[in-house]
């Protein structure tokens, strides 16, 4: 296999790790998907300076920051240094974990997780993560006060941990 | 910093809402303590995999279409071709749609099974011959079909579509179906159920099948019902119903009152959800109650029953309609419907083991979800028998 053949798998294993770092620094899906796209041109760009032998994460994941600060530069609603930083080093934090495999099985148990949940909260999954829906849109489809939209996804996610650990136990003790 | 005002930014941070001071406390408390640091990586990885995940199942939806609409075409042109005749005839049979569905289907599970896969159901999907529907956890549906006929299906109703003279089999659950008068020369609408066939030309009539009996009733025009087991037919008019599991199937007087059990009840104290044997109002305490209305099509008048009263007391009791009805008993207390409509108002005075009838607004219609909320203008509480006493509260209808 060709040295962009194996950086290309490689995105593709650390897809979701490189997405959550700009995630983390921007906290707009949108926004992270656009930059994702750069943050690829710039990995395939340089992927000739990567040794294959090294993880490939921590590599990929400062790339994807410097896209973002990139970005910032001009058109971040964010002025200060000291924030950019504060948004690094929360970004730094997600991509500490190097064990991908992780990702890979809370992934497949957060299928089983999300199917679990009521139907309320799928339809939240759905028109939030899936759809785009915000603000008032998301409110009223989802049955929501507008004030309570963060807080109610920030106990979903609670929610999903708590099943996704279940399950891991269940599955190391054999009964999933 | 406090766990609470840390999860309040961690809450607010994936909003994208958080000031720039904000981000640095979130950044320091991350920074000075390994359990938010684990915790903040837990929501990030939780955030971006359900993105993730939400965005595969949209594309596979997308794929699934487009791979429809390639077959389609890929017919098309076989039959342009000529080639492959009779196989494209009949992959064309396959495809016709023989009806649409309707209405909102945000309550429960309504899916329907094509060739033993299960599709969540959407409003404005096509419906196949040979589609099972299936409505569970408080589903009802409805679809058109392509001659008009408008069918609604209750909860835990069970049927298949089919193709030729029949129009779908019930094989369980109550459905209710509108057929509009139909030409002398069409062929009647014929639906059966596992131990009936009814058969009509426009009419608007209910069709239940339920513990080995179908019990048909006819809102109006006229309905022949013929049993199964000793070819026993009867017409049934407007007004009436029959029962099959009578040995004289003998048309009589439809319904015009019913009782509806809760199909859930809570108490909600503050933040606190109980399920109690006694369902509570008063002070910062509410009560939520569920119902599902069957049995009667047009209810004039409505009233709620509380039963053996526990706590005596006084004071005005108000209940509302829900926003909602998708709660259940593990419902976060935060995402419990809200209030939207006052529906009945008086002033009680409960004295040990009494009732209290509550005259509501008759908003109530067939097949749907209703949450009641229960608030009382008292400081002291009063309790009441809940759902899962002998005596539970009830909801009265009548025509």
């Amino acid at each position: 296999m060709g040295e962009n053949a194996e950086i290309s798998l490689k995105i593709t294993q650390y897809r979701s790790k490189i997405m959550a770092t700009l995630v983390a620094m921007t906290q707009d899906f949108h926004e992270a998907e656009d930059l994702f796209q750069d943050t690829v041109i710039q990995i395939m760009k340089s992927a000739h300076t990567f040794d294959l032998s090294r993880d490939f994460s921590p590599w990929a994941c400062t790339i994807a920051r410097n896209v973002a600060r990139k970005h910032w530069r001009h058109n971040s609603k964010r002025k200060e240094v000291i924030v950019h930083d504060a948004l690094e080093f929360l970004s730094e934090t997600v991509t500490e974990e190097s064990d991908i495999e992780l990702w890979h099985e809370e992934k497949s148990h957060l299928r089983e997780c999300i199917a679990g949940l009521p139907t309320r909260m799928r339809t939240l999954v759905e028109l939030y993560y899936g759809q785009n829906c915000k603000g008032d849109e998301l409110a009223k489809k989802a049955s929501i006060k507008v004030g309570a939209i963060y807080t109610t996804l920030h106990r979903l996610r609670a929610r999903l941990r708590e099943c996704i650990s279940a399950r891991m136990k269940m599955e190391l003790a054999g009964t999933v | 910093m406090e766990e609470i005002e840390f999860e309040k930014l961690l809450a607010a941070y994936f909003g994208n809402t958080l000031t720039d001071d904000e981000i640095i406390k979130l950044k320091e408390a991350v920074e000075g303590n390994a359990i938010y640091a684990q915790r903040f990586r837990e929501h990030v990885r939780m955030h971006s995999l359900v993105r993730e995940l939400a965005h595969e199942q949209a594309e596979q939806r997308k794929s699934i279409f487009f791979r429809k609409a390639i077959l389609a075409a890929a017919a098309v042109i076989t039959v342009a071709l000529g080639i492959g005749f009779a196989f494209s005839l009949r992959v064309q049979e396959q495809q016709t749609a023989i009806a649409v569905t309707q209405g909102s289907f945000a309550e429960g599970t309504a899916q329907i099974f094509r060739d033993g896969r299960p599709i969540d159901l959407v409003e404005g999907l096509e419906l196949l011959p040979g589609d099972r529907l299936l409505n569970k956890d408080g589903a009802s549906t409805s679809f058109e079909m392509s001659d008009g006929s408008r069918v609604e299906l209750f909860e835990e109703t069970e049927l298949v579509l089919s193709s030729g003279d029949e129009q779908f089999a019930l094989a369980r659950g109550e459905v209710s179906i509108e057929v509009p008068k139909r030409a002398p020369e069409a062929s009647p609408f014929s639906v059966s159920t596992p131990d009936s066939t009814v058969t009509v030309l426009g009419t608007i009539f209910d069709l239940e099948y339920v513990s080995g009996n179908t019990r048909l009733s006819v809102i109006e025009g006229e309905v022949v019902l013929k049993r199964a087991t000793d070819g026993e037919e009867i017409l049934v008019s407007g007004g009436q119903f029959v029962d099959t599991s009578e040995r004289d199937m003998r048309p009589q007087k439809l319904l015009r009152s019913i009782i509806i059990d809760p199909m859930l009840d809570i108490t909600r104290r503050g933040e606190d959800l109980r399920n109690m044997r006694t369902l509570r109002v008063g002070g910062s305490t509410t009560s939520y109650i569920k119902f599902q209305i069957s049995g009667i099509r047009d209810a004039k008048r409505a009233v709620l029953n509380l039963t053996g009263a526990k706590l005596p007391g006084e004071g005005e009791l108000t209940i509302q309609l829900g926003s909602d009805s998708s709660w259940t008993e593990d419902t976060d207390a935060a995402l419990l419907p809200g209030p939207i409509k006052i529906i009945g108002r008086e002033y009680i005075r409960a004295t040990d083991g009494a009732s209290i009838q509550v005259p509501l607004e008759p908003v109530f219609e067939r097949g749907k979800i209703y949450t009641l909320i229960l608030s009382l203008d008292s400081e002291k509480e009063v309790a009441f028998d809940s759902l899962v006493t002998s005596d539970p509260p009830y909801l009265e209808l009548s025509e």
